[in-house]
């Protein structure tokens, strides 16, 4: 116990020191312990990875309910449609894909993915940072808190043992990873650069209040896009589309080593869609397709334990289900929450129905939430980890008691929903007046649920290796880049060029260099 | 309690370093009393000092230098001594080995090999499979962490006292002067070891104790500081006649010489011929400093080699001067100081860095006269340009240098430095590497230089990469509210508020322009 607690320190401080170094792209933080809950019972070794989209993803674009007869002419210029040129890919007769997501759609046929619809935290307003508090923290409202659920939820976990110590860097931990239970990140070497949308906005800005700031920037991104070849795509998030592939392959290798985490969380900027939205081409599609991407790498990249891994992508709310003026959508509150991996029991639209009527729609406005995301999160850490339902009322979602766990997420919980089913459509029978997460309980078939008695004991083949190899190897890089980080543009070009060979780079003009920390060495030696 | 949120603007962002995140208040304290808040800092007795416990004198810092270059010195020697012997004629295949040999013999290579050698091998390697690790930066080179030798020990540990300093300090306006006087009479790291070695204790010692003291003391520190007379290579100037010119068969180096009419007191146009130049050349020579035999005094010291000292009078600027010793030089120093030429090119140069590209005349000439009649006093001229009203009514139309930027980011989200590495990259990024301009006329000081479309495109970068680290921890929109306050557009808090992550929003505010003028 004490030796867990020396390493909690440890880790602390490193990372408190390492935030003075900057590097970027889509940041993977994980849990730093091999948690003991591998299950000797069925064999299975779950993985649990949460990927948070920063920004509301328009759910309505990303999973069309091209059955509703007013999505048509909501959605506009911009909705899907079931058929002809680019059409959306379908899931079953009511609801269809995005097709920038044909990954995700083969899970889906695959019963390996699974869709949440008209979901939404129990945030309802429309800013962005207290929506993502919201998400992330697990608590009921927004307000400062330190810690997120995911990490609360690991400390109900048994420990096990500890497989990485201060692996590497990252932008920052999510704050869905954020707390006591010690974690550690890594972040992708691609060099982050502002996104196009966050250029955008500050040009708009410049052009009302700063003209020559305005001019200079916008020449700037010209000669940068220049320098680039006028391929490109658009940018998104930070380091774009590549990034979010690069994040998720790096990740996924992690977790799939014997004594790699178990637990991460991934977070990918770039959702906030005001503007040429685009329907099944354009800027929703560019980032649809690099998380499609994303989870594509994350199954191959994990292997055999992709059987026992759940990803969960979520985002701080919806979007408004009437297109508006400039061909994008604004703030709004159902959207939808994405499952896929080997252990989900998928190949279905989990909903709750409301509708597009003006009447039913929110405020007039957005897709009814008839969903607790909490609900879902819920149901996957209680099928993946057995974590008890209390703690997961308690302390994970705090004051979340009436929000019960969605059952039978989880494909070895032999619990079912295993055709498309519209809750709606079972919970007016039984109980109309009330919303699915009460009534899920009548699904609950007694899966592993609380039980802790079939925890494994620790101990794998092959543990420590990875702390005694690796990770000591990279701290020391680390340590060393600590003391010799150097950006300079001489060494970013011939990082440029590396990374423009490995098929991921571009616009690394401005770059904090890890891997061109010789030619660094050479030029202050140089002095 | 008076409040003015655009004077309170003006005295953190155009005298200071920006307002401090967290509790400092710095707003508020700022909009009750403008000038106040300026001025309490220059009413510190030796503020402008830094004295950080760990950071060495000169001379201690030169002696290390030189001991550190010896020793690699007598490695490299008896390495070329040891591949010597192996050489067995001209024939082709001992050559690589001995090209190989050279390569490794730069400083941190033996540096290395003095090292006692850690164990190579890690425990529980697989060559045959790759670590996960590996397989995820397959860009990583696989160099083994070489220890950072005493140079760059020392630069950093300066860098992050200065960092350190930057980011707490109150206004900010006494870090600005010694800002400004550090250009003023730059010297670059890159010149060489001990430059790099001095670059910090070069300040700390010949610029901050004369921040608010005379500019005279000020001029005859820095030019007989061991790091400028490196950097402008005055420790091997020898004069023609002297003893050791004559002995040696070498001469005269106007580099020093040069630079202190042109660019340290007269300025181009200040009224002095190429004779003048040759003259104050002839004069300071055997300003050297003392090397690691300490022959001629405590290695790394000033000192004055009347061996290398170019015996006579010399005339300079009409004037002759014909002391015989380091007296002779000290005074054209002090004569210098006192010129004319000079107050109007400090005058201009002052007014430039703290008011605009194109300062007012009127305030210029006061400049000037307050320099001229006080013969020199700094804190008079700090004082004078507080006191203008110029400096609060000219709108902020100056774009902070990346130091000025990066530090004001620094304050703004309470990061106070334990490793510098964040800010020398973000400067060597954005174009101002910390004490290593590109020429001994310092770092620019226009729009034209920092509001350049390729710098913005990296400023958003970089402040997009500053966002992505620390915007988790912070609510933008509270540190708009403590940057800028009332001050803050209507447009700039629409863009905060709108962003679609708390990332985005801190780094449209680092780039908005109530954060990047001053």
């Amino acid at each position: 116990m004490e030796t867990t607690m020396g390493c909690c320190e440890e880790i602390r401080s490193l990372s408190t020191s390492r935030r003075a170094v900057l590097l970027g792209g889509a940041s993977f933080a994980a849990w730093a312990y091999l948690p003991k809950f591998a299950r000797a019972a069925d064999g299975r070794d779950p993985r649990l990875v949460v990927v948070i989209l920063r920004g509301a993803l328009d759910g309505l674009a990303t999973v069309a309910p091209t059955g509703d007869p007013d999505y048509a002419g909501l959605h506009g210029s911009i909705a899907l449609s079931s058929s002809g040129p680019n059409a959306a890919l379908p899931l079953d007769n009511f609801f269809s894909l995005h097709p920038a997501m044909p990954e995700f759609s083969r899970m889906y046929r695959e019963k390996k993915a699974a869709v949440i619809h008209a979901v939404a935290t129990p945030y309802r307003d429309r800013s962005h940072f207290d929506g993502q508090d919201v998400l992330e923290s697990g608590f009921a409202g927004p307000g400062r808190v330190q810690s997120g659920w995911l990490n609360r939820a690991l400390e109900g976990l048994p420990k096990g043992e500890r497989v990485t110590s201060a692996l590497a860097v990252g932008p920052t931990t999510p704050l869905v990873l954020r707390g006591a239970a010690p974690t550690v990140g890594w972040a992708p070497l691609v060099l982050p650069q502002a996104s196009e949308d966050t250029a955008m906005r500050l040009l708009e800005l410049y052009q009302h209040r700063d003209a020559a700031l305005g001019s200079a920037l916008k020449q700037g991104l010209a000669l940068d896009k220049a320098a680039q070849g006028d391929d490109m795509k658009p940018k998104t998030g930070a380091g774009g589309v590549a990034a979010m592939r690069l994040a998720a392959r790096g990740a996924a290798r992690l977790m799939a080593a014997d004594n790699g985490p178990r637990i991460g969380a991934l977070a990918f900027d770039g959702w906030d869609t005001h503007a040429n939205e685009g329907g099944p081409v354009g800027r929703l599609a560019q980032l649809l397709g690099g998380l499609d991407g994303a989870l594509a790498e994350f199954e191959t990249g994990l292997g055999e334990r992709w059987r026992d891994t759940v990803i969960v992508v979520a985002t701080e709310f919806g979007r408004t289900a009437r297109v508006n003026g400039t061909q994008g959508t604004d703030h709004g509150t159902g959207t939808v929450a994405l499952l896929a991996g080997g252990a989900v029991n998928g190949g279905r639209v989990i909903a709750d129905w409301p509708g597009l009527k003006p009447a039913s729609l929110y405020q007039g406005r957005d897709l009814a939430p008839t969903t607790d995301l909490r609900a879902a999160m819920k149901g996957v850490l209680k099928d993946q980890f057995g974590l008890a339902e209390r703690v997961l009322a308690e302390s994970v979602f705090p004051d979340s008691a009436a929000v019960k766990p969605m059952q039978g997420l989880d494909d070895g919980n032999r619990n079912l929903l295993r055709n498309l089913i519209h809750l709606r459509q079972f919970l007016r029978i039984q109980h109309p007046a009330d919303r699915p997460h009460v009534l899920l309980d009548l699904f609950d078939a007694g899966g592993a649920g609380d039980d802790a008695g079939d925890l494994r004991a620790g101990g794998q083949p092959g543990e420590g290796e990875f702390e005694h190899g690796v990770a000591a190897r990279l701290r020391e890089r680390l340590e060393f880049f600590d003391d010799v980080l150097i950006a300079c543009r001489d060494v970013a070009i011939l990082q440029h060029r590396r990374l423009g060979e490995a098929g991921i780079g571009r616009g690394i003009t401005a770059a904090f260099v890890f891997a061109g920390e010789k030619a660094a060495r050479q030029r202050e030696e140089r002095q | 309690m008076a409040r003015d949120p655009q004077a309170a603007l003006v005295a953190l962002n155009r005298f200071g370093f920006g307002a401090r995140g967290g509790a400092s208040g710095d707003f508020l304290n700022a909009a009750s009393d403008p000038r106040g808040f300026v001025k309490t800092e220059l009413g510190r007795p030796n503020g402008a000092l830094l004295e950080v416990p760990g950071l060495q004198s000169t001379p201690a810092l030169g002696k290390a230098v030189f001991d550190y270059q010896f020793e690699i010195q007598q490695a490299r020697d008896a390495a070329a001594r040891s591949a010597a012997p192996s050489a067995t004629g001209e024939g082709a295949s001992p050559r690589p080995a001995a090209k190989g040999q050279r390569r490794n013999l730069s400083l941190n290579g033996i540096a290395m090999e003095m090292a006692p050698k850690e164990p190579q091998a890690k425990p529980a390697e697989n060559p045959g499979t790759m670590t996960p690790a590996e397989a995820m930066q397959p860009n990583a080179q696989k160099l083994p962490p070489q220890p950072l030798n005493i140079i760059q020990k020392t630069f950093r540990a300066e860098a992050l006292a200065r960092l350190q300093r930057a980011v707490i300090t109150d206004c900010g306006f006494v870090e600005r002067l010694v800002l400004f006087w550090s250009n003023h009479f730059c010297i670059s790291a890159n010149k060489g070891g001990p430059a790099r070695m001095w670059a910090g204790s070069f300040e700390r010692e010949a610029i901050r104790p004369h921040v608010l003291g005379r500019f005279g003391d000020m001029l005859k520190a820095v030019e007989q500081h061991p790091a400028m007379l490196f950097f402008l290579d005055n420790q091997q100037s020898l004069g023609p006649d002297s003893r050791a010119g004559k002995n040696r068969n070498r001469g005269l180096n106007e580099n020093l010489a040069r630079e202190i009419l042109e660019l340290h007191t007269l300025g181009v146009g200040g009224g002095y011929s190429q004779d003048d130049v040759t003259a104050l050349a002839n004069i300071i020579t055997g300003w050297t400093y003392a090397g690691r035999l300490g022959q001629l005094g405590a290695p790394g010291s000033f000192v004055f080699n009347a061996n290398a000292h170019q015996p006579g009078a010399q005339r300079v600027m009409g004037k002759i001067y014909d002391a015989e010793t380091v007296a002779q030089g000290e005074a054209v120093l002090a004569d210098l100081a006192r010129h004319p030429s000079t107050g109007k090119f400090i005058a201009i140069k002052f007014a430039r860095h703290f008011v605009s590209d194109d300062p007012p005349p009127a305030l210029v000439a006061r400049l000037a006269d307050v320099f001229t009649k006080t013969n020199g006093d700094l804190k008079a001229l700090a004082l004078a340009l507080v006191d203008s009203d110029e400096a609060w009514k000219t709108p902020l139309t100056k774009i902070r240098s990346p130091y000025e930027f990066l530090i004001a980011a620094g304050r703004l989200l309470a990061q106070i430095p334990n490793n510098p590495s964040l800010y020398l990259g973000g400067l060597k990024t954005l174009g101002q590497p910390l004490w290593s301009p590109a020429g001994p006329n310092g770092f620019p000081d226009s729009n034209a230089a920092w509001l350049a479309p390729e710098g913005m495109k990296l400023r958003l970068d970089i402040a997009t990469q500053i966002a992505s680290k620390l915007a988790e921890s912070v609510d933008p929109r509270d540190l708009l509210e403590l940057a800028a306050a009332d001050t803050a557009s209507a447009e700039t808090r629409r863009t905060v508020e709108r962003a679609e992550s708390r990332q985005q929003a801190l780094a449209l505010l680092l780039m908005s322009p109530e954060f990047q003028r001053r």
